[in-house]
């Protein structure tokens, strides 16, 4: 976990031996916060007193199931009695991952922060990705702990029937993955926040959003990929389609976790270390390939979509699933562009860590930020779209009434304004970060803050184009889908599940003519000004780094 | 060899400047005083040192290594004792050593060796299976020194290890820093108990309003504020006397009668003048002479001469 990690190993040397020798140094890691911590809490009456009410709790939860389910039935099903006390359980567990668990990891760095131990720490030689890593393998083996207690209850709803050794391995998986999540989610805050009220409300509010945006969805997606739907004979015909299910069933959940995992980790670390401590992570090739990874899997959906045909076998045969993909791909949006995000800022802060003094390095790194403007650019589509946020107040004219007949309206304009201008932002950070080149990426900046300004309008021009009740188009316009088909499949799988009947979610314009040429003007005007004045600053500022630069040299 | 080099150090929250452009060096085993009154920055100073700040401009070097671009390797020569801190629950003494001696990689059995080592060196031997969280504030005091000892550092930086002690403790924690001393370490301490720094200290810096006031030798600062050396003469009789003749004497630069008792105050020219010329004087005026004391000015005086009492 030390940030130098990259020793050379020899060539001979087994690949069972590195990866022997790499868990070992994983479990060396965190050896002593999590002994320390381990020690420490097993004695603890806190421990021994969460641990009989839970174990009660259960018992109690359990029985009552067990018991109701028995009585309601004319002719005994022990099947149907065994799998409702598994379910209680898994529940009574899903309690224990969103809010036990949060807990630990919200007071994990801020205790020692409020006792001052986490100086004592940090001046030694632990590296505050191994204070993260421990916390974390502590709170994991917490969760042992407490799934292990439940599982006598497990038993015998196994004994009673209705579930298999493979439901109960499924589940406590899940379970676990899900932990995984929240822990570290949880150990990040805690990291971050000033005092334990507010580390511990924060967690509770970002545990909240998160079970029910993302990991629900994902959650929900292994289960259905586990029920045997993408690997259903009929499927696997159409290669093509069970490729895609397979795909964002289980890849793009399996690549989100470890990502989620990576960016919270990795903002854990950060936090903890200060400016001379060199913040760049070892997961920057990681954060790359998944970027990589979930602008593939829109790539995927956008040729399906292109296809035609695809399209209505896309929207009308996958509705749960449809269901679970729409929340992940808030989540990939949101973790993607928060990954570029990181990586830009490491970046620019690693390339200048060269030079000595404080002032010197403040300095170069605010002269290097203000070429064609990332943060200027970024804050100002931030606002603009806050503007435009703010505009959705009129939708009272052209939104409210369609957000009511017509879900996907309301949900198709959040993400026209939201998550398309996200991906922009990756866009054009990635422009400014690979390119080294000043006059290419000056140009390439420029090109990418157009997109930025201009890319939702672009949408909100082609969007009601396309909204014609032609039996294809009136799904959406393929650009349109490129972006937005998992929202979309979301809405649709959503008002047929609940409301049952189908919209015609495409049918008409998102906004009024008024309100699009509002933004249009908006927009454009936006757009000329930021090139104008980002010219301008570039120029200056540009003029008086390489001024300095050149100082330097001589 | 300077074992703290401290050059330019600044640290700037805000606007608001808590260390303004200090510099001053440590030698290698020597022990330096930190003074200052509250909030005059002598915690951020610390904490830049020990590499948990990030100074705005300036650096120092500790043991060989810059803080601002070696921090790992200055962590690794260091030992530091906050002001406050907690401790952890549910674990004992020795198990808190062992987190400690298990984070600078130590196998079992030199954590064993050298936890026995450390305790012995602290008194904590007696201690090591009661729980960290019901010792006394003074053993956990000891405690925490015992922590930065594990890893045998060059250089100890310890903020207020006398804070709230009882005399005892305070005594033994003052016997403890020569004994380290005689092993060799380069140790730097703040402290606001002036007397025992003056007793164990070779140096000292008062800072103050984040700026560095004085910094050097005790003595050498004494003679840099006093500039002269004080005598008190003490006669039997006719004081006004002695006064008027020690008046024209050319190496004396003030004297004033100090009370009724027959005793005068006598300020030198500079260090080199003695005060043979004085009493030769006196005893050709025949005026009895039964008592001559150098004044001796302590580091509180110092201190409370050099300082406003202003925070930063």
């Amino acid at each position: 976990m030390q940030d130098n990690e990259t020793a050379v190993q020899p060539v001979t040397q087994g690949a069972h031996r590195r990866l022997f020798r790499r868990a070992r140094q994983l479990y060396e890691d965190a050896a002593p916060m999590l002994i320390k911590e381990l020690r420490g809490y097993f004695r603890s009456k806190k421990f021994l007193i969460t641990l009989s009410l839970m174990l009660l709790a259960y018992a109690v939860i359990f029985f009552i199931a067990v018991f109701s389910t028995f009585l309601s039935q004319d002719t005994v099903d022990l099947a149907r009695v065994g799998t409702a006390g598994f379910e209680v359980l898994t529940v009574c567990n899903m309690v224990v991952v969103f809010v036990i668990l949060p807990a630990f990891g919200a007071m994990s760095i801020i205790r020692e922060k409020k006792e001052q131990t986490i100086d004592v720490l940090l001046t030694t030689v632990i590296s505050p990705a191994q204070i993260v890593w421990g916390k974390f393998v502590t709170i994991l083996t917490y969760a042992f702990v407490f799934f292990a207690a439940s599982f006598p209850l497990v038993v015998i709803s196994y004994m009673l029937g209705g579930i298999t050794i493979s439901n109960i391995i499924f589940e406590y998986a899940c379970l676990m993955i899900m932990a995984v999540m929240l822990i570290m989610m949880s150990i990040c805050i805690s990291s971050a926040t000033p005092n334990i009220v507010s580390a511990i409300a924060s967690t509770y509010i970002v545990s909240g959003l998160l079970s029910i945006l993302g990991f629900g969805a994902v959650f929900g997606a292994f289960r259905f990929a586990r029920h045997g739907s993408m690997f259903d004979t009929d499927v696997l015909k159409e290669i093509t389609r069970s490729f895609i299910v397979f795909f964002n069933a289980a890849v793009i959940p399996f690549l989100a976790y470890i990502l989620i995992f990576a960016f919270f980790f990795t903002m854990a670390v950060n936090t903890l270390k200060s400016f001379s401590d060199n913040k760049t992570t070892s997961f920057k090739k990681l954060y790359v390939f998944f970027a990589f990874v979930f602008g593939l899997s829109y790539m995927v959906n956008a040729i399906n979509e292109l296809a035609g045909v695809s399209a209505y076998w896309w929207w009308y045969t996958r509705d749960t699933f449809n269901l679970y993909f729409g929340y992940l791909a808030a989540v990939a949006a949101i973790t993607t562009f928060f990954s570029f995000f990181i990586i830009t800022k490491e970046v620019l802060l690693s390339q200048h860590m060269h030079f000595r003094t404080e002032e010197i390095r403040k300095a170069s790194f605010f002269r290097y930020i203000f070429q064609p403007g990332i943060l200027p650019n970024v804050y100002f589509c931030i606002m603009m779209h806050l503007v435009m946020i703010a505009f959705l107040v009129v939708l009272p004219i052209s939104g409210i009434i369609l957000a009511i007949d017509h879900l996907s309206a309301f949900f198709v304009t959040l993400t026209v304004t939201i998550i398309a201008p996200l991906f922009f932002i990756a866009l054009y950070m990635m422009f400014t970060l690979l390119l080294k080149g000043l006059i290419l990426r000056r140009i390439l900046a420029g090109v990418a803050a157009l997109l930025i300004i201009l890319g939702p309008l672009v949408f909100a021009v082609i969007f009601p184009a396309f909204t014609t009740d032609s039996d294809y188009r009136r799904h959406a316009s393929p650009l349109t889908l490129y972006f937005l088909s998992p929202v979309c499949n979301y809405i649709a799988a959503y008002s047929r599940m609940y409301h049952d009947y189908d919209i015609e979610y495409f049918s008409k314009p998102v906004m009024g003519i008024d309100v699009f040429i509002l933004f249009a003007i908006a927009y454009i005007s936006a757009a000329v000004i930021l090139l104008i004045w980002n010219i301008k600053k570039a120029e200056k500022l540009n003029y008086e780094y390489d001024e300095y630069i050149r100082g330097q040299l001589q | 060899m300077n074992m703290i080099e401290v050059k330019n150090l600044t640290k700037d929250f805000n606007g608001f400047a808590a260390v303004d452009n200090i510099s001053f060096s440590v030698e290698e085993g020597g022990i330096f005083g930190f003074i200052g009154p509250n909030g005059a920055g002598k915690t951020t100073t610390i904490r830049m040192l020990a590499t948990i700040l990030d100074p705005t401009s300036g650096t120092a070097v500790v043991g060989g290594n810059c803080i601002v671009n070696e921090p790992h390797e200055v962590r690794k020569v260091l030992g530091y004792m906050p002001d406050y801190y907690g401790v952890y629950d549910g674990i004992t003494v020795r198990e808190y050593l062992d987190f400690f001696c298990h984070i600078y990689g130590m196998n079992s059995k030199t954590r064993l060796k050298t936890i026995n080592d450390v305790m012995e060196l602290t008194d904590l031997g007696k201690l090591e299976d009661k729980l960290v969280s019901t010792l006394s504030k003074g053993m956990k005091q000891r405690l925490c020194l015992a922590k930065t000892l594990l890893h045998d550092p060059k250089v100890l930086i310890l903020d207020e290890p006398a804070a709230g002690l009882d005399p005892r403790a305070r005594i033994e924690m003052r016997y403890l820093m020569k004994e380290l001393k005689e092993l060799g370490k380069t140790i730097f301490l703040s402290s606001h108990i002036l007397t025992e720094l003056e007793d164990i200290c070779d140096s000292v810096g008062i800072i103050e309003k984040g700026r560095l006031v004085a910094s050097g030798r005790i003595s050498e600062i004494k003679a840099q504020l006093c500039g002269t050396v004080i005598y008190t003469i003490k006669t039997i009789e006719d004081s006004a006397r002695a006064k008027s003749v020690i008046d024209a004497i050319q190496a004396v630069a003030s004297c004033e009668l100090q009370d009724d008792d027959g005793t005068v105050n006598v300020r030198m020219k500079d260090e080199t003048c003695s005060i043979n010329c004085v009493l030769k004087e006196l005893i050709a005026a025949d005026i009895n002479v039964v008592e001559v004391k150098q004044v001796q000015s302590n580091l509180e005086d110092i201190f409370m001469q050099i300082t406003k009492g202003e925070v930063a």
